[in-house]
């Protein structure tokens, strides 16, 4: 009876010790199997600490919210030290001359903003209120090379920059480059061959350096970056343009 | 009955252990040992570079890194902690609030007065300007933001140190070119002339994502919100390779120098196409571009 009981705890108890050698009956499989559960473990461990390690930084901006806090106490004890109802009033005046500042550089009358990203405009009046928008064409970023060092590239100013001068019926004087990129040879400075009428429409304004904002015979192009440099306009929005913008008046070009 | 029910278990023993896969896992199972030892060898060491990579160094990091404030030529943060009362605490907020104004307007006017195309990142109004001389030309609204948690982690003193200078464009990653240039060489004569293509280039329309790594360790990634095609796929891993190699660590380095002081502060943007084409076009080059932020709000 005794010999049963023994037998049955032996039987009801088989946990053996992971570290204990394999007993000789299946004795491989068991070293077999403490090996695949010994390398599968070093394996995910080894796939988790990539894992952390990839998304460090993820992990790095969660946790510094719980270690962190903006309480504001270092600037409060700066504040409290420095009179506070005058450092307000102060800082309000501060701020009200800064801003006084910033809109001296604003325009005081109608201006143009072109954009060369997608080619388009915008009219607005001395108020920053939209009067018109439309499809310009501007610089094709396109480099000519004509040999000897010589080279244009045909792109649009950007910045700041005015109306000089306002010409109705403006004839183009053409460039040098204008007859290298049609393989023609150079005439002098003043031949008649520079002279073109009607090429840049009914108006032009000058922006200075010799780029203009002006009218075009390729309507097809217009929202199209495909000029020398200036400006080209559809006729009805050169009028307006034309007509709104004074001498002095801002372009910004972008 | 019992004679049965004793050949049907031989037979089952018999046939897992004739199926290794089953007898593997019933004696796993059975083995508590065996499972606790799995779980500790499985688990210690990402535990472990959990604790060392990010915790320890998230607990101890500064947001805003002290070599870039002290770079900026004021180190000088007071020291003194103050709790105010209910009626202070609304007040000492709008001074806060007010410097943070000012220290934007000063930035604006600064670069107002440049002859340049800057950029205005306003968190506040969920809007990234492009102005000139003051006048914001294009506006685009941000459709996704995602700043470090840093920045609102930030004692405000630092903050403002860091944002009180404009951050200037040092390096770009882009999928689009900056510029589109086509280069032609000037024909011989009349007839080579009429043999060039007349019909211009059509702009192209790839996917816009491009990241903007200013100095101060400042990087601002801006992508199109509109999904990109299946061919452009190529385009945009190619571009995330670059910015992940910018910042490539190697594992030991990951463990034994988990939050560098240089550790960029990232702010992640997304916008229409249009507007992000536009505003990585119009931005002038590295070291002439500059940027400004106006941040959130102090809150307590």
């Amino acid at each position: 009876m005794n010999y049963q009981v023994n037998s049955f705890k032996q039987e009801k108890n088989p946990e053996p010790n992971p570290f204990e050698p394999a007993k000789k009956t299946g004795g491989k499989r068991v070293a077999v199997a403490r090996m695949i559960i010994i390398f599968s473990a070093l394996l995910l461990s080894f796939f988790l600490t990539s894992f952390v390690l990839k998304n460090q930084l993820k992990y790095q901006e969660k946790a510094l919210s719980y270690f962190h806090s903006n309480d504001h106490e270092l600037s409060f004890g700066r504040i409290a030290a420095n009179a506070p109802k005058k450092t307000q009033s102060v800082l309000s005046k501060e701020i009200e001359s800064t801003d006084k500042a910033l809109k001296a550089f604003l325009p005081k009358q109608t201006y143009i903003v072109v954009n060369t990203t997608t080619n388009n405009f915008r009219l607005y009046d001395a108020d920053s209120k939209p009067l018109r928008e439309g499809l310009v064409s501007t610089g094709s970023f396109t480099i000519l090379k004509a040999g000897n060092n010589k080279q244009w590239m045909f792109k649009t100013p950007r910045g700041q920059l005015k109306v000089l001068k306002k010409t109705k019926d403006p004839v183009w004087k053409r460039p040098d480059w204008a007859f290298i990129e049609e393989g023609l040879k150079v005439p002098s400075a003043n031949h008649p061959s520079r002279f073109e009428y009607g090429t840049l429409g009914d108006y032009s304004m000058s922006l200075g350096d010799g780029y203009l904002i002006h009218g075009t015979l390729y309507k097809r192009f217009l929202g199209l970056p495909v000029t020398h440099g200036c400006i080209r306009m559809g006729d009805e929005d050169l009028e307006e343009v034309f007509n709104t913008l004074k001498i002095g008046s801002k372009v910004y070009i972008y | 009955m019992s004679t049965n029910h004793v050949k049907d278990s031989k037979s089952t023993d018999t046939a897992t252990q004739k199926n290794p896969v089953s007898w593997f896992f019933s004696w796993f199972f059975r083995r508590p040992g065996m499972l606790i030892l799995f779980i500790f060898l499985a688990l210690a060491l990402p535990v472990l570079v959990l604790i060392q990579a990010v915790i320890i160094p998230a607990a101890t990091f500064e947001p805003i890194p002290q070599s870039v404030i002290k770079a900026n030529g004021n180190d000088t943060i007071f020291q003194k902690m103050v709790q105010p009362q209910e009626d202070q605490r609304d007040l000492y907020l709008k001074i806060l609030n007010q410097e943070q104004k000012l220290s934007f307007y000063q930035n604006r006017l600064l670069l107002a007065r440049q002859d340049s195309i800057y950029l205005v990142l306003n968190l506040q109004d969920s809007m990234l300007d492009i102005e000139i001389k003051g006048l914001a030309v294009h506006r685009c609204k941000l459709l996704e933001i995602d700043a470090s948690k840093r920045l609102q982690v930030a004692q405000h003193e630092e903050l403002q140190q860091w944002l009180g200078q404009p951050f200037t464009l040092k390096d770009e990653i882009s999928t689009i070119p900056k510029v589109p240039i086509l280069v032609v060489d000037a024909p011989k004569d009349t007839t080579e002339a009429a043999k060039l293509p007349k019909k211009p280039m059509e702009p192209e329309k790839t996917v816009v994502y491009f990241s903007l790594i200013f100095d101060k360790n400042l990087v601002v990634q801006i992508q199109q919100i509109e999904p990109y095609l299946l061919e452009e796929e190529v385009l945009v891993k190619e571009y995330y390779e670059k910015t992940a190699g910018l910042y490539k660590r190697s594992l030991m380095d990951k463990i034994l120098s988990p939050m560098p002081e240089n550790l960029p502060v990232f702010i992640h943007l997304k916008m229409n196409e249009g507007d992000a084409r536009t505003i990585y076009r119009s931005i002038p080059h590295a070291n002439f571009a500059k940027l400004i932020i106006n941040p959130l709000d102090e809150k307590m």
